[in-house]
């Protein structure tokens, strides 16, 4: 038994109305006969009730989940992370009410509007039984039918006044399209919402020159440093003094320790004593006392702060640059070396 | 051990002030804070995170100045707070100090017009440190760029790293260890810091000792600013 | 009757020429066949005439300049633009105010007539509701566009993220961002919905080519089963219940953007019915030049007639006296109180250098409606509606011009009050907007139909006249 869709085609609604009274005669059921026009006619068809209204639980359904999610974004979100802003407390009622009332609405007609679709599996693919003269103002007449039917149906309609009146092939609404495409919009979603999750939590990150994270206060004291000047003497870090060799510039010959202790004993052990321990006759007078040249705070210094030392004074000790030439000040500083092993 | 809640507070004493303008200038050297071209000034955009205010009180043919130092209030209520819709601005709890987050600001300077002292500052452009002038730079502040709103923090860096300090030596702050730059450079002090929270701090003493002349900038707003400025001139007696 | 037919002239004489004159003034008296109906609206979208290329040039060239001085503003710096301490509000929010407000007189249009069941919105409920998206969309764009760093603004949004830090919804700018994100989507779902049927028409029309594919695509498979159409009303219903507390509560969401704020003059209670009533005002106006442009250039004087200038005429004028009401509300209560800083607002705006900018506001929302549109031969007359119209828009941008940048110039404490200067980027973008705003209508009315055919032919169809002995009576089916 092969089926049938007859579309009659009327020029006004009693005719279609009509056509309709006689398909229920023919025992045609209600949920078979559908009516379509170029502006909303209610009252063609079967009878009043005949048309359910399957749309309102979107609606509630799209509230809730935009209350929900307002409450998450206000209420909840304030509550788990917790940022004080002074003037107000931390889930104020008016300001979350505006928030939540929004997304409410949102909610309510975006919901609507997808249930709309929902409903009648719009988008419609496969092309379902239609006539392009519907929307010139006919008003069709559908129902489907099997053989034994068909010629029946065709002559009521034709009786009640039909314009036209065609039998076509069976051609279905292609919802297996429709879950596809649904199917395939969730996957787009779905694989979008990993990508954005992967940049929200930085395992992704997009480095942007106004991030102030290379910080022109801490760059300039980075990298390559302005140069000192020359015979300037490096306290400290390594040696960055161009043309300077980096360890002491006069070598600890038996030479230069001999001139060294000869001139300590001269200039240096009033005070730091003669074996370097600070305990001069003149170190009692001071406080703090002189260092104590074999300590392990001596030890630390390099040559260059020891020549520093020397050359400006330090604390009490007052400056030998006048007392000691610079050969002189290498070779003291040889006998202090080997003092403190 | 939780550290304890400060209650940072500053006390302007205008009878000291002279106009010196040394507070503005150790802000900037503290706070990397940019110079602007004198065309940007002329459109009202120099960014002094402390600026002394001058108006001018004619009575009969004498006319003088009054001189106010205005920095950021920050306030306990502060308008500032709420409208940032990116939480740049938010209340630092431990320190009570109207935080500017820079990284997070946006730049819709909505903090700027809810400001009713109009202490907030916008970087227009990219801030103009040419070399050298970058060997100046305070290592411990963030330079600002563009499109990013600024103000005064109370030298935020300095109190953590006394605080940082205290924490390692295993003690609390004491009164007068910390101090913001302008405090630190003022020199008639007309400038003074401290923690009220603290009962035995000298801000306290001078507050409390002061009452008659001590008044809050614009009060009936109701923002509750922690600075606290004492009357001077002839509305105290003097000149 | 699915093909509603003007009914036969009377015998009468008299009563023949009342009829014709009845179906002259009234659209839905003056039935015509469905095709017919279809041929008037639907041909307007292939011709394309010298006025056509002309506007397009022309507003396309605005939107170009619109995108090239922003990213040449995103480039330099905020500081092209002639704002400074205090002032640190420009026209962009000006035009973000805007637009938004003539977005909002569209769904007015569109939702709050259709509840009321006002028929003789039909013909421009679509084109209304169009301009809405469409200044909607601009105006989402100023946010952008005033902002110091655009490139962070997704901030504004929530979304899970490593810092867990969100946006906060205690600010007035955030909830701006979830209006406008309602109100949009919204809109385009209203509009789309509204669409359908005509879509469905256009898909039989053009069966061929890229234009029958657009609309096959577009029309989303309808077919016009009275399944569909009672879903569709259904849909429709809480669509314009739900949209019309969402259009009051933008604009109103936008004026507290201001009236949360401390700021003289602007920390006002009344601003938000004040800016949902001066948004409609120049929403209409703006309608009524889209109406204007409409009914002359493409040639659809059957649509818009008399009498639907005669009703928006009428609508402009109850508007600009309910926007005088409120700016009266507004500036009484500081001019009365006399608080120190209020005073100085009032004494810029009358005398100082704002006075211009204050007297022509007041001269261009009050004087000029006033005077041309209390009388009907005036206000049908296209010329004086037009003229009425564009000058509530210069007024109202005049007044949000007065509102932001020179208000803010003002404040308690007088060393830092400043003046805003007018500079080009700001200017530029401004003129870019509106532009674009042309641009996209313009587009629009090429490629889908602008009058929307279904509520028409339905309401033609509903409205019927009847000769009663002597008197010629219309008739209306009782609504469900």
């Amino acid at each position: 038994m092969a089926e049938f869709h007859v579309l009659g085609l009327f020029d006004d609604v009693e005719s279609a109305t009509r056509s309709v009274r006689e398909l229920q005669h023919l025992g045609v059921s209600d949920r078979a006969i559908t009516v379509m026009s170029a502006m909303p006619l209610p009252e063609a068809g079967p009878g009043p009730g005949w048309l359910r209204q399957r749309g309102a639980p979107f609606a509630i359904l799209g509230a809730l989940a935009g209350i929900g999610l307002g409450l998450v974004i206000t209420a909840g979100l304030y509550l788990l992370y917790q940022i004080n802003t002074g003037l107000q407390p931390l889930v104020p009622i008016p300001t979350s009410g505006i928030t939540i009332f929004e997304l409410m609405m949102l909610g309510t007609m975006a919901t609507m509007f997808i249930g709309f679709l929902i409903v009648h599996r719009l988008p419609a693919f496969g092309r379902p039984t239609y006539d392009p003269r519907i929307s010139e103002g006919k008003i069709g007449v559908l129902t489907s039918a099997n053989d034994d039917l068909v010629a029946a149906i065709e002559n009521a309609l034709k009786t009640a006044g039909a314009a036209d009146v065609n039998r076509l092939p069976v051609r279905e609404h292609d919802t297996r399209t429709w879950n596809r495409l649904v199917a395939g919009l969730i996957m787009v979603a779905g694989t979008v919402g990993i990508v954005l999750l992967l940049f929200w939590y930085d395992y992704l990150t997009v480095p942007l020159p106004t991030n102030m994270a290379d910080q022109l206060s801490t760059g300039a004291q980075q990298g390559p440093r302005l140069a000192a000047p020359a015979e300037a003497i490096p306290i400290q870090g390594p040696d960055l003094i161009s043309g300077q060799p980096a360890t002491l510039p006069l070598p600890a010959t038996a030479d230069s320790l001999q001139r060294g202790q000869v001139l300590f004993d001269i200039h240096c052990a009033l005070c730091h004593g003669k074996g370097g321990k600070g305990d001069g006759p003149l170190s009692v007078y001071f406080s703090p006392p002189p260092l104590d040249l074999t300590s392990p705070a001596a030890r630390t210094l390099s040559d260059q702060r020891i020549f520093v030392v020397v050359t400006q004074g330090f604390g009490l000790m007052p400056q030998l640059r006048e007392n000691l030439a610079v050969d002189e000040r290498w070779d003291v500083i040889n006998y202090v070396r080997s003092l403190e092993r | 051990m939780p550290l304890p809640e400060h209650r940072w507070t500053m006390v302007v004493d205008l009878d000291r002030c002279t106009g010196c303008s040394a507070c503005v200038v150790a802000c900037h050297a503290e706070n990397n804070v940019p110079i602007v071209s004198i065309d940007q000034v002329r459109q009202r955009r120099a960014i002094h995170w402390i600026r002394i205010e001058r108006y001018w009180a004619t009575k009969g043919r004498q006319t003088r100045a009054i001189l106010l130092p205005i920095m950021c209030q920050q306030c306990m209520r502060a308008p500032c707070e709420p409208v940032c819709p990116v939480y740049a601005s938010y209340h630092l709890n431990h320190h009570n100090i109207n935080g500017q987050a820079y990284q997070r600001c946006v730049g819709t300077r909505d903090c700027q017009s809810n400001d009713p002292y109009k202490v907030r500052f916008f970087n227009f452009f990219d801030p103009p440190f040419d070399e050298p002038l970058t060997q100046q730079l305070n290592p411990d502040v963030t330079v600002r760029t563009a499109g990013v709103m600024e103000k005064c923090t109370f030298c935020l860096q300095r109190l953590n790293r006394a605080e940082q300090k205290a924490m390692v030596q295993g003690r609390t702050l004491r009164d007068g260890e910390v101090v913001p730059a302008c405090v630190q450079t003022c020199p008639p002090g007309a400038l003074l810091f401290g923690d009220r929270n603290d009962p035995n701090s000298q801000i306290n003493k001078v507050i409390e000792g002061n009452e008659g002349r001590s008044f809050i900038l614009l009060e009936e707003l109701g923002t509750q600013p922690l600075v606290v400025y004492l009357k001077g001139g002839e509305s105290h007696g003097g000149q | 009757m699915a093909i509603p037919d003007a009914e036969a002239l009377p015998e009468d004489p008299e009563l023949a020429r009342q009829m014709e004159e009845l179906r002259r003034q009234h659209l839905m008296l003056d039935a015509r066949p469905l095709p017919e109906l279809a041929d008037k609206i639907m041909t307007p979208m292939t011709t394309h005439g010298r006025l056509f290329w002309f506007l397009l040039f022309l507003f396309g060239a605005g939107s170009l300049m619109l995108l090239a001085v922003w990213i040449y503003q995103m480039y330099w710096g905020l500081g092209i633009v002639g704002i400074g301490r205090p002032t640190m509000w420009e026209p962009y929010l000006v035009n973000y105010i805007y637009f938004i407000g003539i977005g909002n007189a569209g769904t007015f249009i569109s939702a709050v007539l259709r509840a009321l069941r006002f028929e003789w919105r039909a013909p421009i409920s679509r084109a209304a509701e169009v301009m809405t998206v469409f200044a909607m969309a601009t105006a989402g764009l100023f946010p952008l566009i005033h902002v110091g760093r655009t490139w962070k603004l997704y901030w504004l949004f929530p979304y899970p993220n490593e810092r867990q830090i969100w946006p906060n919804y205690r600010s007035p700018l955030t909830w701006d961002v979830v209006a406008i994100v309602t109100y949009l989507t919204c809109s385009i779902l209203f509009a789309w919905l509204g669409l359908l049927p005509d879509l469905a028409t256009a898909r039989d029309r053009y069966n061929t080519g890229w234009r029958h594919r657009l609309y096959a695509m577009a029309a989303l498979g309808w077919r016009g089963t009275q399944h569909q159409w009672a879903t569709h009303k259904l849909t429709l219903d809480v669509f314009t219940f739900a949209i019309i507390p969402v259009m009051f509560l933008m604009h109103t969401i936008v004026s507290w953007d201001f009236s949360m704020n401390l700021q003289a003059g602007w920390h006002s209670t009344v601003f938000g019915p004040y800016f949902v009533i001066g948004a409609l005002f120049s929403g209409v106006a703006m309608v009524i030049i889209v109406m204007l442009a409409m009914r002359r250039f493409m040639g659809l004087e059957y649509f818009i007639r008399a009498e639907h200038l005669d009703a928006m005429g009428k609508f402009l004028l109850i508007m600009s006296f309910a926007w005088v009401y409120f700016i009266f509300n507004d500036y009484l209560a500081p001019w009365y109180g006399q608080e120190p800083v209020d005073k100085s607002l009032t004494h810029l705006l009358q005398n100082l250098w704002a006075a211009p900018l204050w007297y022509g506001m007041l001269f261009c929302n009050i004087v000029m409606p006033a005077a041309l549109l209390v009388f009907k031969r005036l206000r049908t007359w296209p010329p004086t509606l037009l003229v009425a119209a564009v000058s509530v828009q210069i007024g109202m941008w005049i007044e949000r011009f007065i509102i932001v940048p020179v208000m803010m110039g003002q404040n308690e404490l007088p060393y830092s009050w400043g003046k805003y200067t007018l500079r080009l980027p700001e200017t530029l973008i401004t003129i870019g907007a509106f532009c674009l705003v042309g641009l996209l209508f313009l587009l629009f009315t090429r490629f889908f139909p602008i009058i929307p055919l279904w509520e028409v032919h339905e309401g033609q169809a509903m409205v019927g006249l009847k000769r009663v002995g002597r008197v010629i009576l219309r008739t209306h089916p009782q609504p469900e």
